[in-house]
């Protein structure tokens, strides 16, 4: 009968609608990258500092290893600089060398190429910095090393902070 | 007298009453079609002719009937020491397709030679350096363009490759003329795999102005997304069907241009300009650009805010292609970059590969954002608000143009990341105009 077949367009109708908008919401979910908590960045990723050599011949280089490891069951983005700071035992701050005010200056540059660097769920990223370039560590005594890294959104920046290494130069 | 004329031959008889004599000759095997006449010459009974023979006959009878054919040898298209003449071949879009065809046994000899392609749009001599020199590599420094299809006229080997993955039925006929004025032809046919049914997906978020704390203080960035928290300014994924199971090491790759003359920077009326220069398009920083895994990749455009500027404006245009290796041989190691934080990157030129990286698309994308700085005396830092920013909000993004070949750059817009160690120092200097 014309009612019932016209119920049964509406119905046929109905479900395309639902069906479009379950498409839609798929593409939606699975485009759009997923914002990640601030805080559960920085309780998701640790920052660990070792080195081979805690004890340097002066005037010989200064590295430093460092481990990332994201610690979630997520992919998290590391998209923060990478902040050192060199102390004596003190706790007076070691100065810049020429090298390292390039390199402060630099992470405020207007940059066309932004990538972080992205670890998938428990992985970690192992690298090695030379201290030395950045630092001036050319006087003998104790080193306490430590780095971290800013997790910003629009509110405020919370930092993912490491151990601190040990180093003596002499 | 016939260029193939066998001049005479003398018949190995001598005895007046021989009523036949059989000679022997070969037609060289280069020999055009035509009749091989043969005269007999009788120089018997004092030059009278055969014998018996009245006077006055002719010393001389001719022959005709000899018909030569030419028989022309056929050429044979070789790919890797074998014969593919009227064969279909399975090959990798990228993969590179050497083919040779071996000279004619002797006499003969070559005078013309030509290979034809039907689908002409469908091959490419290579990726290369800006200058589009042969043989080179494409590199940040170096540049990057495609190279001229080979000759096709001069030589019996012909190095290219496919760029047109999913499309069977592809030909290539190679066609000879001999010294003998005679031509053959052999023709291989091609099936060429590799990832179809394309498709990029390119999420935009929206402009921020985003607070850094930086020790006490805070950095003002205008930043397209949030990438700190997993928001990026524009995230490129592809997906593709198709055979992709190519080398060991086949994937994926992306290169980004930037195509604005300058990268403009404006502070109160005063522009400022990155880094560019002519040509455009600039390639941005990398070759290629750094991946997010091994199906995306992410750029979110920012600009650092300095408190005794009262305004920081800027517009960034660029295209992002994306492309596939196949890296052949197996086991070889196409170019790559990886992103290591901190605005470091490592990049590995690659080895061993004769596959190049094939061109399946590219979007084209902008952003721009005007920041103004209140200077709000009761407001102890800087207070930036967002004049106007591009996008205003999320969208699904900038479609996906299939029909954009290969990039081109000659020159690389570097600003200050720090590459396999070293921090690269930009040229901020506009770039004059051409």
């Amino acid at each position: 009968m014309p009612a019932v077949a016209g119920a049964e367009r509406e119905i046929v109708k109905m479900q395309l609608t639902i069906s479009t908008l379950i498409l839609c919401l798929g593409y939606t979910v699975v485009a759009r990258a997923q914002r990640i908590e601030r805080q559960f960045i920085v309780n998701a990723i640790r920052i660990k500092l070792s080195t081979d050599q805690p004890v340097v011949p002066i005037n010989d280089a200064v590295v430093v290893k460092f481990t990332i490891t994201n610690t979630s069951k997520v992919e998290l983005p590391i998209a923060g600089s990478f902040d050192w700071t060199v102390r004596r035992e003190d706790g007076s701050p070691v100065a810049n060398t020429p090298e390292g005010v390039r390199r402060r200056e630099a992470k405020r540059a207007t940059r066309s190429l932004s990538v972080p660097l992205y670890l998938a769920p428990g992985a970690s990223s192992n690298q090695e910095e030379t201290l030395s370039k950045l630092f001036v560590m050319d006087v003998p005594g104790v080193y306490l090393v430590s780095m971290r890294i800013g997790v910003t959104d629009e509110i405020r920046t919370d930092f993912i902070e490491s151990n601190t290494l040990r180093i003596t130069v002499k | 007298m016939s260029p193939y004329s066998l001049g005479t031959i003398q018949p190995p008889t001598s005895n007046p009453s021989d009523n036949s004599v059989t000679v022997s000759f070969t037609v060289p095997a280069n020999s055009p079609s035509g009749s091989a006449p043969v005269t007999i010459t009788s120089t018997g009974f004092n030059g009278n002719g055969f014998f018996p023979g009245n006077s006055g006959n002719s010393p001389s009878s001719t022959y005709n009937p000899p018909e030569v054919v030419a028989v022309t040898p056929q050429p044979q298209i070789m790919l890797n020491g074998q014969n593919i003449s009227g064969t279909t071949q399975s090959v990798m879009a990228g993969q590179q397709i050497a083919l040779t065809v071996q000279a004619p046994p002797p006499p003969y000899a070559i005078r013309s030679r030509s290979w034809y392609f039907p689908n002409q749009a469908a091959i490419t001599g290579g990726f290369v350096d800006g200058n589009g020199d042969p043989g080179t590599q494409p590199s940040a420094s170096a540049g990057g363009s495609e190279a001229a299809d080979p000759s096709l006229n001069t030589s019996d080997s012909l190095t290219f490759y496919w760029v047109n993955p999913g499309d069977d039925g592809e030909t290539v006929t190679y066609t000879y003329t001999l010294d003998n004025g005679q031509s053959a032809s052999a023709t291989a046919n091609f099936n060429v795999e590799g990832p179809t049914d394309v498709s990029v997906s390119a999420p935009e978020s929206y402009m921020n102005i985003e607070q850094i704390q930086d020790g006490n203080s805070f950095d003002t960035f205008y930043v397209m997304g949030l990438p700190n928290i997993n928001v990026p300014g524009i995230q490129f994924t592809a997906t593709a069907g198709g055979n992709q199971n190519a080398g060991a090491n086949a994937g994926f790759m992306w290169v980004q241009v930037l195509t604005d003359k300058n990268q403009s920077l404006s502070n109160e009326g005063k522009q400022n300009c990155l880094s560019i220069g002519y040509p455009t398009p600039a390639l941005d920083n990398l070759y290629p650009y750094p991946p997010k895994n091994s199906n995306s990749t992410v750029d979110s455009p920012r600009v650092h805010s300095i408190d005794n500027e009262a305004e920081d404006a800027r517009a960034f245009n660029a295209t992002m292609y994306l492309m596939w290796n196949p890296a052949l041989p197996t086991g070889c190691t196409p170019p790559s970059t990886s992103a290591l934080g901190n605005n470091t990157y490592q990049t590995n030129p690659g080895q061993g590969c004769t596959s190049i990286p094939i061109p399946l698309g590219s979007v084209s994308w902008s952003a721009c954002a005007d920041a103004i700085n209140s200077l709000n005396p009761n407001v102890s830092a800087s207070e930036w608000t967002l004049g106007c920013g591009i996008p205003q909000s999320a969208n699904n993004g900038p479609a996906l143009d299939t029909n954009s070949g290969f990039p081109t750059w000659q020159k690389t817009a570097m600003t200050k990341i720090t590459v396999n160690g070293q921090l690269q120092q930009p040229n901020q200097s506009c770039a004059p105009e051409p």
